[in-house]
């Protein structure tokens, strides 16, 4: 399949997902964040140039989601996903845990970034007395759900890119 | 890994976030396709979540239960105390009625009847984007229209602020952008309160005079006029009056809607043209 009409239908069933199950899915109020999962682990898998362009137009579908003025995640989501794919490397040797932390801290960024830009553009949507709980919450819950959503988009960005070639000698140590 | 360019990425997210501003700015001086393309989105999507919102129904009530337990307890115990009162309170409401009536009649007044949609809370948007606002099942095809005021018989909710075709997002009274027309009654002082993101509060800070007599309890109902309420809508009471306050005057007020056990709201029909007739 097409890596764009993959791209297409992950978005669409994102969307679907955030905006009936997960809305449900909450502690003290504080929800999932389906959508800017999928455009870290975009960044993640796909690199930063495929990862920005993932994430925009994620940011977009959540900008119809959420009801929120047409640009306000597609703004923030890519400039998250080429952050996180400029950390991967970093990373990827970690341990899981170590990358679960990074999964919920770039959440948390996002949400916070959300919020801020929100407030630039006279959004007053967020409750700027939660905010910090709300992020963090956000960025623990949505790292629930990465392990299988990480399959999911690595299956979806990935396609058409080179694969790590492997080699084994004879004799390596590895 | 894929071959990466150090700048390339660079230019990339630069045209993205451009292409980001420049449909903020559509959307901002209201561009109208960029809305229509937001609704339609989600009217596409809308049966799909019904579909998915149905199938994951046992999922949702077993979260609620282990994550929500203690508030369904005390949902269901603050329900039961509430059936009990409501009981006692109809007899004499019937009562009050037939009073009013009468009296109403005697001073050849029409007694205010608004028209009015029943909507269900079918749940809050997704994300954390959105604070103090519901999304209920009624939209367009049954004949709302964005900006219409929300009431339920204890008082005002809040008011559409988005309206697809068969679901409408409605914007809490407490949200910090809402704003109604309020009266005293004890004084008939008029101001203009709004919302400031607390649970359950409005506040009243424009157009009350510093030496206005504000009485703790006192009742607020909407002033009507230009606003998307009808007057004499309850409002609620008086919790601060704010009295040592040595200029701009800031009333805290208790909502007598609890917007935080709402189940069923009325969207009122009646447009502002339609009231001034």
């Amino acid at each position: 399949m097409n890596t764009w009409l993959r791209v297409l239908t992950l978005l669409v069933a994102a969307a679907i997902l955030q905006s009936s199950i997960f809305t449900e899915l909450r502690i003290d109020g504080m929800g999932v964040e389906l959508l800017l999962l999928i455009s870290i682990l975009s960044g993640y898998h796909g690199g930063p140039i495929r990862g920005a362009h993932v994430s925009f137009w994620t940011g977009l579908v959540n900008d119809c989601v959420v009801a929120s003025p047409l640009g306000i995640h597609a703004l923030i989501y890519p400039v998250i996903a080429v952050a996180v794919s400029n950390l991967e490397e970093r990373f990827i040797n970690e341990k899981r845990i170590i990358r679960a932390f990074g999964v919920a801290l770039a959440v948390a960024t996002g949400v916070l970034l959300t919020a801020a830009v929100g407030h630039i553009f006279g959004e007053k949507t967020f409750n700027t007395n939660s905010l910090p709980e709300t992020a963090i919450i956000a960025g623990v819950m949505t790292t629930f759900f990465s392990k299988p959503f990480s399959r999911i988009v690595n299956w979806t960005v990935s396609s058409g890119m080179p694969q790590d070639v492997e080699t084994h000698l004879a004799g390596s140590s590895r | 890994m894929p071959n990466r360019s150090s700048d390339r990425p660079r230019v990339v997210l630069l045209v993205l976030m451009a292409a980001a501003l420049t449909l903020l700015t559509a959307q901002f001086r209201d561009f109208l396709p960029v809305d229509d393309f937001q609704q339609g989105f989600r009217d596409v999507i809308s049966p799909f979540r019904k579909v998915v919102d149905k199938a994951t129904d046992p999922f949702q009530t077993v979260w609620n239960g282990i994550f929500n337990y203690e508030e369904v307890s005390d949902e269901n115990e603050r329900l039961q105390v509430e059936i009990a009162r409501m009981r006692g309170e109809e007899l004499r409401e019937e009562a009050d009625r037939e009073l009013l009536e009468r009296l109403l009649g005697e001073v050849d007044i029409d007694y205010l009847e608004l028209e009015t949609v029943v909507a269900r809370i079918i749940g809050v948007p997704g994300g954390n984007y959105n604070s103090h606002v519901v999304e209920i099942n009624k939209g367009t095809d049954d004949g709302l229209e964005e900006g219409a005021g929300v009431i339920t018989k204890a008082g005002i909710v809040g008011y559409l602020y988005e309206v697809d075709r068969s679901t409408s997002l409605v914007r809490l009274a407490t949200h910090p952008d809402f704003r109604v027309g309020v009266r005293l009654i004890n004084s008939q002082d008029e101001g203009l309160a709004h919302g400031n993101g607390s649970v359950g509060v409005l506040i009243l800070d424009a157009g009350i005079n510093i030496d206005a007599e504000v009485s703790i309890g006192e009742v607020v109902v909407t002033s009507g006029g230009r606003s998307i309420f009808p007057q004499d809508i309850p409002v609620g009471r008086v919790n601060d009056p704010d009295k040592e306050a040595d200029y701009g005057r800031s009333i805290e007020i208790d909502l007598s809607a609890s917007l935080e056990n709402l189940s069923f709201l009325n969207v009122i029909l009646e447009t502002r043209e339609k009231q001034s007739k």
